[in-house]
């Protein structure tokens, strides 16, 4: 069988994937989006029947499909692979472990929804050709599109809100605290068992159908449970080995240009692998600049009697304590009910709660390959805000009496990014303001591993935003170069 | 499943013969190598419908000691195959040229129709393209008069390059 050649290549289907690829394929482009996770089964999917769904794990399915790979440098290998059709990802690492998800519609299956903008001049200082004024509006399509506002401006009344919340104890600040916009569909939802295990009713916006479904009849190519292991530079452009998982079989693709949007964990892995078996050179600077966005999460035993934590949109919103300035968000426990366990502990975790606290770290950590393995160095004592986040969880166990959880000298990030990040020249960054590689002409990145700092709060709209400016950039040589043809 | 590796011969080592053919159709025939290059073989004919991981099991253990084939020299138009070690004894000598192989596309092609060859060998046929800087992916075939048949697969790879 002769190999196919593609166009432009998309590696994953996520916020970054996602975006690009939808507004590819809107500007007339063909484009290819491979992704390693299947379709997962909620209502909209199935609508579209679209064939060969994995369910998302609940139930019977839980325990079979939570986890789809687990990595340390100390397990053989490298890594566990437990579930082609797993939605989470672990990587531990002492000095930093982060967890991403796998599937058509990427992280949007397990995200809060919380669709927040970085500080003003975020995209400032990084490199010439990009500042926060070109990205703005990318920030406002993807908005748009998830449908994204405040809880308090939607009709709906959501349970535990935290603005609404009359039991909030009198120290939790929210006035003059900024509230998330969120992805949901306010309204006609329950939002209850929509968020970290998938959108179990569609009441959470989820990118697969909301940019992916409406896309296919227009010529996107999805194509699921297809993970990409190999990128190699060639003179016409790549060749990308893929496994098939659907019929177990690997493949060879040839693309004119291949955009990577694995995740942050995940570009980070293709890149490394391929540069170490001589499919790719250059990138010096590959894996500088990891941050975790200074993610600590913490488990709250409050045990409110009364109350179900769980109900309402996962995240409840954000609050501050006094004379400090740290970014505390407060979530339930959604999801909970997808969770096969004895009642009793399902009724106490419904009472309890999950604070995040997060800020922009440092981004100084480093992502290195040795023997097949990434490894990774973050030292926390270089990002302050870590420590104000532990004080923050430190006072809240003294004002509430009830014992805050969380890993002191371990941190944990769901919202990991950099290793691959846009700057000015090769020495110090891998990517241009085009999103190219900066010696790998034709090989774009427009995922999290991409951004230059820490955004400080959610990140999927930056990351977002990202991949619409590079979309604009690949448009615009695609119609050059047809001119030229022309 | 297999996980990413660091090395072009552990990397390939569980892909069937189809698959291997498709990503050959796809590469170079290249420069031919010069020197010494050690090999690695896989995709055996008849071990095709073993699962990945048992296939991948067998042939990684083919590249210990238990198998004696090390790698092929190239010295010009002419090249060996070496037991033992890299640089061992010489078995199954070929004349190097460059033909259209299998797929009708160019190949370096090597010939073990040569007089110093037993006459078991030949008939073998190798053909090889360039995978990367380096490292070559290489087909092994049985020429018989009904036209040819792939035995085996194998890659070989410059000693720098050999991570
Ligand atoms: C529990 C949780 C809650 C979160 N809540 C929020 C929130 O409320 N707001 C917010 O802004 N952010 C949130 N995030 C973070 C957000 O999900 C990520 O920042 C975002 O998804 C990253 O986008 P991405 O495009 O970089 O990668 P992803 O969205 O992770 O997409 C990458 C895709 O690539 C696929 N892939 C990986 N490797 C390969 C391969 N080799 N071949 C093919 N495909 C591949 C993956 O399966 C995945 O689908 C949360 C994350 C988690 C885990």
């Amino acid at each position: 069988m002769a190999a196919e050649q593609h166009d432009i290549i998309v590696i994953g289907s996520g916020f970054g994937g996602a975006t690009l690829a939808a507004r590819l394929v809107a500007a007339g482009a063909r484009v290819t989006l491979l992704e390693r996770g299947p379709w997962r089964d909620t209502d909209a999917i199935r609508a579209a029947s679209i064939a060969g769904r994995a369910p998302l794990p609940a139930g019977k399915h839980f325990f079979s499909h939570a986890l789809r790979r687990v990595s340390a440098s100390w397990l053989p290998g490298g890594q566990i692979n437990l579930h082609h059709d797993g939605l989470f990802d672990l990587h531990y690492d002492r000095q930093l472990s982060m967890l991403c998800s796998s599937g058509v519609g990427g992280g949007s299956h397990v995200y809060s929804a919380m669709n927040v903008r970085p500080v003003d001049g975020y995209w400032n200082g990084h490199h010439d050709n990009v500042c926060s004024e070109s990205l703005a509006p990318h920030y406002d399509w993807i908005l748009k599109q998830m449908g994204s506002r405040t809880a308090a401006s939607s009709s709906a009344l959501i349970p535990n809100n935290i603005v609404t919340d009359s039991r909030r104890p009198v120290w939790m600040n929210v006035a003059g605290v900024r509230q998330p916009e969120m992805g949901f569909r306010f309204g006609d939802g329950s939002f209850s068992n929509n968020s970290f295990f998938g959108s179990q009713d569609n009441s959470k916006v989820t990118l697969d159908e909301r940019l992916l479904l409406p896309l296919l009849e227009r010529g996107l190519n999805v194509r699921d449970r297809h993970e990409v292991r190999d990128i190699c530079q060639t003179e016409q452009g790549f060749r990308l080995v893929v496994m098939d998982h659907k019929h177990n079989r690997m493949h060879t693709l040839l693309a004119r240009r291949v955009v990577l949007a694995a995740g942050t964990l995940n570009t980070l892995r293709l890149l490394f692998a391929s540069r170490a078996r001589g499919s790719l050179n250059g990138m010096p600077a590959l894996g500088l600049g990891i941050g975790g966005n200074g993610d600590v999460p913490a488990y709250w035993a409050c045990n409110e009697s009364g109350r179900d934590y769980s109900l309402g949109t996962p995240c409840h919103g954000r609050f501050a304590l006094d004379n400090d300035a740290t970014d505390l968000t407060r979530y339930g426990l959604n999801g909970v009910d997808c969770i096969p366990m004895p009642p009793t502990l399902r009724a106490r975790l419904k009472r309890d709660l999950v604070l995040v606290g997060m800020g922009a770290d440092s981004a100084d950590g480093i992502a290195r390959w040795q023997n097949g393995k990434l490894s990774l160095q973050y030292r926390q004592q270089n990002s302050p805000v870590l420590a104000d986040i532990y004080r923050a969880f430190d006072r809240i166990s003294a004002l509430s009496g009830k014992k805050v959880y969380f890993l002191r000298s371990r941190p944990i990030t769901v919202h990991p990014f950099g290793g691959v990040r846009l700057g000015q020249n090769s020495a110090s960054s891998v990517i241009s303001a085009r999103g190219e590689v900066h010696d790998i002409p034709g090989l774009f990145v427009a995922d999290g591993s991409a951004l230059p700092a820490a955004p400080g709060v959610p990140p999927s709209m930056t990351i977002a935003a990202w991949a619409g400016h590079v979309a604009a950039q690949l448009s615009s040589s695609s119609s050059s170069s047809q001119q030229e043809v022309a | 499943m297999t996980s990413l590796a660091t090395n072009a011969h552990t990397h390939l080592n569980d892909w069937r013969d189809a698959e291997l053919a498709e990503l050959f159709s796809t590469l170079p025939a290249g420069e031919a190598p010069s020197g010494y290059l050690h090999g690695r073989l896989f995709a055996v004919r008849g071990l095709g419908a073993l699962p990945r991981p048992l296939a991948g099991a067998i042939y990684k253990l083919l590249s210990t000691p238990i198998n004696p084939w090390r790698g092929k020299s190239f010295h010009g138009e002419q090249g060996s195959n070496h037991l033992l070690w890299l640089h061992g004894p010489a078995l199954g000598h070929y004349r190097i040229g460059k033909q259209n192989g299998m797929d009708g596309q160019p190949s370096l092609w090597l010939d073990y129709n040569v007089d110093r060859n037993p006459s078991l060998l030949r008939a073998i046929r190798g053909e090889a393209r360039q995978l990367r800087q380096g490292q070559w992916l290489c087909r092994m075939l049985w020429q018989n008069d009904r036209g040819q048949t792939t035995l085996l697969w194998f890659t070989l790879q410059g000693a720098q390059h050999g991570r």
